[in-house]
This record gives structure tokens, sequence and C-alpha cells, in this order.
């Protein structure tokens, strides 16, 4: 008998002592299952139908402004898709201009594009034979590329059958290239690196 | 009146004083003029004067390229190429100006430069582009064509050529002019030729001289050790049907061919053909045909011709008529090989002794005098003019000649060579003498016949036997035409020489000694 009272008492206690975090735990997971179930749904839906809250705006504009609240380049899109998570922006007919001051420096000019609002990554890309094609200040620099990417410092790469050309001065051709485009106070294109088959003509260069 | 007078006085006075202020206002003026006339006008001109301008693109292949402001940095299997100019390199450095024109280029990583059929390499080369010149610093090597630009010679006819060059070896028969300063040759170490009145140069000097042509210019260049002899090009007869190449390495060289410039310096080796040289200084001066005519070669010079060695502190080769001329303490060595049955005879030794005895001579005993297989003349002289196609080979001012046991001074040589470039004569032709051991003849005109050793004196001659102390020489009073020669020892003079130190013959217009 008192086998049995020891028993039912202490197996009651540890039962409910045990019963508690097993509860818990089991709740944590279901919860976790749960969501992960809701997550992959809501991915498939997304497959699905993508961009189902893409906001597209007609004539998009997106600038960066200097420490002096000097526009550094202007980008304009005839279209822009904006994701609301990613916060990217995909483009169409986009034209960037690089400013000095008032002064246009450079105007690049890309069939599509991308851009991202909080980093102001910009990606420009060619469609079928048109290239994305960066000129300078009266001409002076032409740039062609496959795929140019430009940073909100004023940096870029370009890849893919990259073509630059100095008006009177230089012409060169390379699979990449980086550099800086319309600088303050210095060349539109300046520290142009290439990089990969590259092959330059300098001096009195017909374009 | 005296007032009047004073006043005339004060206003000649004045007038005189502004007379000569304004001569000095004048003066100054004129003198300020004249200052900015030489010293400012012509600094604005020179700042107006534009800097040469590259006539033509550069192209620039490589696997990196940085445009810098006023630089291209190209790295990575460099190639540029400029008008016919083609340099390859693993890294170069482009310098522009402002208006992104061109002006030169830095190849670094040993480079090498084709333009048509010439070629230089280096441990550095700098073009300057608007000059179109190459200069190459470091272990630099290079092939310049003596054929010119290989484009103007499409455009030449071969007969044109030829006449070119026909004109020239015309031209390479005159003689020298004496240049240099006269120096009296200091006895070399070791010579056991004390009493000959002027140091005989040892045959081990240039012992070893004469081995296969070193391409290198690591090996000592001013050693007697390293010399060449090209033997494959004299011999070979189609090589010297095809243009040959002036082949130089040095220290330091600078190429242009738009202004027919070519220099090098430090350690310089050259060959062209079989001829190489070693020198301290090249310059290669071109025709207005764009060939280059003539190599110039300064400080410590040592050139090497088939078997001939020349030392000089200047030496002038015309490539096109294969001619030398040395100037400043030239000493020049000709290897006489003896024919194969001299060196078949198991010994070095020939048996010399009796030969015509003209004139009543007493025949001397016969002797045996060491003959080496290959005995050098030796020229020493202020200055040599050397023709290897002609085989002639003339030296003027302060002129030794050393051969075997024979030695000859005068103020001028002419020294004739076979087609096999072995000495055959030696003229004296001003008043000259030659001696043997125990003799002297003294003459206008000596002629000595290397290969039998004959000596043909003539003009106002004089003999002098001179005998050796055991054996006192005796005066040579009859006729003068009876004497042999150096190592088949002296006929006459042997048994003449018993008594006397010395003895002369004098009175006669010609002597011939055999």
């Amino acid at each position: 008998m008192l086998l049995v009272e020891f028993f039912s008492r202490n197996s009651s206690k540890l039962i409910g002592a045990l019963s508690i975090p097993t509860i818990i735990v089991l709740f944590w997971f279901y919860a976790q299952y749960e969501a992960n179930q809701q997550v992959s749904e809501f991915n498939k839906a997304q497959k699905v139908r993508p961009n189902t809250d893409e906001t597209t705006i007609t004539n998009y504009e997106l600038k960066e402004v200097d420490d002096s609240n000097q526009v550094r380049w202007l980008l304009a899109a005839k279209t822009g898709a904006l994701e609301p998570v990613s916060h990217d922006v995909n483009l169409t007919d986009v034209h960037v201009d690089y400013m000095d001051g008032k002064t246009l420096k450079m105007r690049i000019t890309a069939p599509v594009g991308q851009t991202n609002e909080d980093t102001r990554l910009v990606k420009l890309a060619g469609l079928g034979d048109k290239q994305v094609s960066a000129c300078g200040e009266e001409g002076k620099v032409k740039l062609e590329a496959a795929k140019i990417e430009l940073d909100k410092k004023n940096q870029f790469q370009a890849v893919g059958n990259v073509n630059i050309v100095w008006s009177n001065a230089a012409k060169v051709i390379g699979d990449t290239a980086f550099g800086a485009l319309g600088s303050k106070g210095s060349n539109d294109l300046s520290n142009v690196k290439l990089i990969g088959h590259t092959h330059a003509l300098i001096g009195s260069v017909e374009e | 009146m005296k007032i009047n007078k004073h006043k005339k006085a004060t206003k000649k006075t004045l007038a005189k004083q502004s007379t000569i202020k304004r001569l000095t206002f004048f003066i100054a003026g004129v003198c300020l003029g004249f200052f900015q006339t030489v010293f400012l006008i012509p600094d604005s001109c020179a700042q107006s004067s534009p800097a040469p301008q590259a006539t033509a693109p550069i192209d620039i292949q490589a696997n990196e390229q940085e445009f810098l402001d006023s630089i291209v940095l190209a790295k990575g299997d460099v190639t540029v190429t400029y008008k016919d100019s083609i340099v390859k390199a693993p890294e170069a450095k482009l310098f522009r100006d402002p208006s992104g024109q061109p002006q030169k280029a830095i190849f670094v990583g040993h480079p090498f430069l084709t333009q048509n059929d010439n070629k230089i390499n280096a441990d550095t080369l700098i073009f300057e582009i608007a000059d179109s010149k190459f200069i190459a610093q470091g272990n630099a090597h290079s092939e310049v064509s003596s054929e010119g630009d290989t484009q103007l010679d499409a455009k030449a006819s071969p007969g044109k050529v030829n006449k070119i060059e026909n004109k020239k070896e015309n031209k390479s028969d005159g003689t020298i002019k004496a240049e240099g300063s006269t120096k009296n040759i200091v006895a070399s170490k070791g010579s056991n030729n004390s009493k000959q009145p002027f140091a005989w140069p040892q045959a081990s000097d240039d012992q070893n001289a004469f081995q296969k042509p070193v391409s290198n210019v690591a090996t000592s260049p001013h050693s007697d050790n390293t010399v060449e002899t090209s033997k494959k090009a004299s011999t070979d007869k189609t090589d010297k049907a095809a243009p040959e190449k002036i082949i130089t390495d040095s220290d330091y060289q600078e190429y242009s061919k738009e202004s027919g410039k070519f220099d090098a310096s430090g350690h310089v080796h050259v060959i062209h053909g079989e001829i190489s040289v070693f020198a301290d200084k090249l310059k290669l001066v071109y025709g207005t045909d764009g060939k280059p005519e003539t190599a110039l070669f300064n400080g410590h010079v040592n050139a090497f011709q088939g078997t001939s060695n020349t030392q000089a502190e200047m030496v002038t080769y015309y490539l096109a008529t294969k001619r030398l001329q040395a100037t400043g303490n030239v000493r020049s060595k000709m290897l006489q090989k003896q024919d194969g049955t001299d060196n078949k005879g198991g010994t070095n030794k020939k048996v010399v002794g009796t030969k015509p005895n003209a004139g009543g001579a007493i025949a001397a005993p016969t002797a045996t005098v060491p003959q080496n297989s290959e005995d050098p003349i030796i020229v020493v002289s202020d200055s040599q003019d050397m023709n290897q196609n002609t085989g002639k080979m003339s030296a003027e001012g302060n002129v030794r000649v050393y051969y075997q046991d024979m030695i000859g001074a005068g103020p001028k040589v002419l020294l004739l060579r076979n087609t096999d470039g072995r000495a055959e004569k030696v003229i004296f032709t001003e008043r000259s003498q030659v001696s043997q051991p125990g003799k002297r003849w003294i003459a206008d005109r000596i002629t000595m016949a290397i290969a039998t050793k004959k000596i043909l004196a003539e003009g106002n001659t004089k003999a002098f036997i001179i005998g050796s102390p055991s054996k006192p020489p005796s005066p040579q009073a009859n006729s003068a035409l009876a004497m042999t020669s150096g190592s088949k020892s002296a006929a006459t003079g042997a048994a003449a020489t018993d008594k006397n130190k010395t003895g002369t013959v004098a009175g006669s217009n010609k002597n011939e000694i055999y």
C-alpha cells in the first residue's frame, strides 16, 4: 500500500513536471513547422504570380546628391517597376546623367537596367543589338559595353566587349573595364583599367 | 655784360646736362631692347614651338591596360606596334602629353624590339616616339642589318647596289692619314729581348686570341683570351650572299632609324661578318640611302678579323669594303699559318742554313731554328689601314714590325697579303731599318719577303753586322750583297764577326740579302 501510495504521489508529480516542458517544446516545433509551411506556400505563390505587389512608375527618376547637396548623378527611365520588399527597381530606356555642378559631364544610355533605392547601385544592360553606351561632354569620350554597373561614388565596371574612345587621343577595347565616370575636376573617364584581351590605339585616332 | 655771360654759360651747362641725360636714356633704352631681343624673345619662341609629335598611332595589345592621366600602363604579354617597329615586353609604360598624344614609352622586363630586319633587346628599352629613337639599357643586344631598310632595298635595283659597293671599294684604296701620338713601346714583362731597341711583344700575349667567335658580351671584352675568327663566315660563300648583320652587345645602345643613328657604349662587342670588335664605344654612320656605312669604335678597341687582331684607341671600319682604319697606339697581329707540310715533319724545328751564296759569301754551318706553326707578324704604329678585300695593310707613324727574329722599324710600312690571308711582303717605304740577330740594315726602301725571309734594301743602304760578345764581329768591308737572313744564320756574318763587335757596309744603292 505504501508503495502504491508512494508511486501514485511521486509519479503524478514527475509526470506533471515533465509534461510542462514537453508541451512547450512540442508547441515550439509546431509553430516552427507552421511558419515554414506558410513561407513555402508564400514563395510558391510568389513564383506563380510574381511581383504581385510591384508598383510600376512611368518616367521614373532617382538621383544621388553629394554632401553639398549638389546632384552627383540623375537617373531617368521610361518605366521603373519597384519591388516593395527588395526595393529593387527594374528600368527600361534608362538614362544616367553625371553632373559636375550644373554641367552635364556624361550621359549613359541603356535599353534596360536595374537599380536599388537603398544601395543606389545601378546595373545597366544591353538588349539585342543595343549596347550600353556612355558619352562624355561634347562627345570627347565614348564607352560601350554589354553591361555596366555603377555605384553611387561614380565608380563603374563595364563587362563584355568594352569599347572606349577618347576623341583624337585613344581607342581601346577589352573584356572588362573599371574606372570613374564624370569625376569632378577630371576627365569624363578617369583611372580606367581594362583587363583581358586589351587592344589600344593611342595617338591621333579616327573614330 | 657779366651777368649775360654768366647766364649764357649756365644755359650751355644745362643744355649739355640735358643732352647727356637724353643720351643716357637712349643708351639705356637700346640696352633694354637688346636684352629683350636676346633673352626674352628666344625663350618665348622656344615656349611657343610645339613639341615633336608622333605621326602615327601606337597600337598596344596586352592583358591589362590602365589609363591614368598622362600615363598608360600595360601589363602582361605587351605588344606595342608603331609604324614598322614592334616591341614585345612583359610591362610597358607610355607617357602622353596633355592632348593625349604619345611621347615616350618605357619597356621593362627585357623587351624585344623588331624593326624590319633590325632587332634590339635589353633589360630596359626606352622609345622616344616623336624621334623614333630607341634607347636600350642593360645587357643590350642588337642586330642591325648592314643592308639598311629592306623596304628601301626592294625599291632599289640590285645593280644599283653593286655599283654603290664598287664605288666604295675604289675609294677605299686611298692611303691613311697619320694620327695619334707617338709613343715608345714599353718593354713587356718577361721579355727576353732586352738587347733589342724596343720591346718584343710576347707571342703568349695573344696566343689564345684566335678562337671561335663569342657572341656573348659576358666574356671579358678587352681580354686577349676572348676572341674570334668567324671562320665559318669566311668560308661559307652562301653566307656572304645573305645580308650581313651588325650584331652588337653592350651596356647601352641608342638607335634611330629615321635620323640614321646607332650608338653603343659600355663593354661594346660587335660582330659583322668575320670581324669581331670589342670597344668602349661604337657609332654607326649611316649613308643617305639609310644603310650603315661605317662603324666608329672608340676606346680600348680590340678587333679580330680572320687570323688578324688589331688593338687601338680608335678604329674606323667600312662595312661595305671591309676596310679597317686604326689610330692611336695601334698594334696588329697577323698569324702566319705555315703550310701543312711544315707541320707534318713531326718537329717544329726547321732546318736552315746555306742558301744561294752570292758575292762570294762564306757558307754558314747548318742550324736549326724553332719555328712555330703559327708565327705572328706584329705591327705596332700610330695608325694603320687594312683592307680585307685587297689584302693590303699600311701603317704609318713610328712603325715597328716583328716577325720571328726579324724586327723592322720605319715611318711607313705597307704589308701585302695573298688570297689566303697570309702576309707575303712587308715594304718599308721611307728611311727604315730591319734587324736580325747580329745584323741590321738601313735603307730608303726595304722589302721583307715573309715566306723566304728575303730582304731587299734599296736606296742609300747601310748594313751593320753586330757580333755577340763571344763572337765579336768584324767589319764587313766587301760587297753588301752577301748576307743570309735571320734564323738561317748569317752566312758571311758568322764567319766574319770573330774580331769586331760591329761592322758596317755602306755606299750601296741596293742590297739583296738571302
